[in-house]
C-alpha cells in the first residue's frame, strides 16, 4: 500500500498527537503528517502539498471544521482528498451537515485506535 | 447520586478508559488530599446552558498528557494545560450526549485552561452546580457542572 500523507487539524497539539499516534498504531504507514490548529491554516497547508487523507476536528477558532470543509469542496485541486471529522459534536445536525459537504465519515472523541482505522480503512477502500 | 452526577461519572470513566487506559472512581473530597492548581472549562450553550470545569494539580495533568500521548517521560506544562483541556471537552460532549435534551440543541465552548492558586470560577447567572471528585493516582480531579436555572426547565430535563 502507499505511504500517505496525512493532514491533521485540531486546536489541541495533544489530540493532534494522539490522532497521529492512532493512525500509526493502526498499521498506516504514513509518508508524512502535517498539523494545523485551525481551518485557515489547513487550507494554507493543503493547497501547498499533495495530502492524501485529512482528519480534522469541528470545533476550532478562526475557521470550523466545517467551514473548511465547505472551502475544500470549493477548490478544485483539494475537492477531491477524503476527509474524516473527529469531533466531540455528536448531534445529527451536525453529522449530516459534515456528510452533505463532502466528508466520508465521522469518528467521535473519545476514539479508540481500533475506531480509527475501522474508518480509516473504509474510507480508503472508496 | 442525581441523574447529572451519574452523567458525569459515566463520561469521565467513557474519556479515561479509551484515551487514557486507565479507570477512575468516584472518591470521598475529605480522603483524597491535595491541592489543585489547574483547571480546565468549557461552557455549554443552548440546551443545557451552563459551565463545565475539571480540576486539578498541574502533576496529574502532566501524567494525563503522558498517558494520553503514550510518554515515557512527563509532558511539559503547555501539552499538560492542552490535555485537561481536551478531556474537559471531551466530558462535556460525553455528558451532552447523555442529556435526553438533542444534541443538536447544545453547542461547546472551545476549552479554557486556567493555572494559578486560590482562584474561585462563578457564572454570573443563578445555576444548580453538581460537583463530582474523582481520585486519578491518588489526587483529586473535580468535576463541576453549573447548569444555569431555566436551561433544564425548556429542555424539560
Amino acid at each position: 500500500m502507499k505511504k500517505l500523507s496525512v493532514l491533521i487539524v485540531d486546536d489541541s497539539s495533544v489530540m493532534r498527537k494522539i490522532v497521529e499516534r492512532s493512525l500509526r498504531q493502526a498499521g498506516l504507514e504514513l509518508e508524512k503528517v502535517v498539523e494545523a490548529e485551525n481551518g485557515i491554516d489547513a487550507l494554507k497547508l493543503v493547497r501547498a502539498q499533495m495530502i492524501d487523507l485529512i482528519l480534522s476536528d469541528i470545533n476550532m477558532p478562526k475557521m470550523d471544521g466545517i467551514e473548511f470543509l465547505r472551502q475544500l469542496q470549493s477548490i478544485d485541486s483539494t475537492k477531491m482528498i477524503p476527509i474524516l471529522m473527529i469531533t466531540t459534536e455528536g448531534g445529527e445536525q451536525k453529522v449530516m451537515e459534515a456528510i452533505s459537504l463532502g466528508a466520508k465519515g465521522y469518528i467521535r472523541k473519545p476514539f479508540s485506535p481500533d475506531q480509527v482505522r475501522q474508518q480509516v480503512s473504509e474510507v480508503l477502500a472508496q | 447520586m442525581n441523574e447529572w452526577l451519574q452523567r458525569m461519572e459515566a463520561a469521565a470513566n467513557d474519556v479515561f478508559a479509551s484515551m487514557l487506559g486507565v479507570q477512575i472512581g468516584q472518591a470521598d473530597f475529605d480522603s483524597v488530599s491535595g491541592s489543585v492548581d489547574l483547571t480546565a472549562l468549557v461552557s455549554l450553550t443552548g440546551t443545557p446552558e451552563g459551565l463545565l470545569e475539571i480540576s486539578c494539580h498541574t502533576a496529574s495533568a502532566a501524567r494525563l498528557a503522558m498517558l494520553m500521548l503514550g510518554s515515557d517521560g512527563p509532558e511539559s506544562d503547555d501539552y499538560a494545560k492542552d490535555a485537561l483541556g481536551e478531556i474537559c471537552n471531551m466530558v462535556a460532549g460525553g455528558i451532552k450526549s447523555r442529556s435526553s435534551s438533542s444534541e443538536d440543541r447544545c453547542r461547546l465552548s472551545v476549552p479554557a485552561v486556567i493555572s494559578g492558586k486560590d482562584y474561585t470560577v462563578r457564572t454570573l447567572k443563578a445555576t444548580d452546580r453538581h460537583k463530582l471528585c474523582l481520585a486519578f493516582e491518588g489526587r483529586p480531579l473535580q468535576i463541576t457542572l453549573e447548569l444555569y436555572r431555566g436551561s433544564q426547565l425548556e429542555a424539560g430535563i
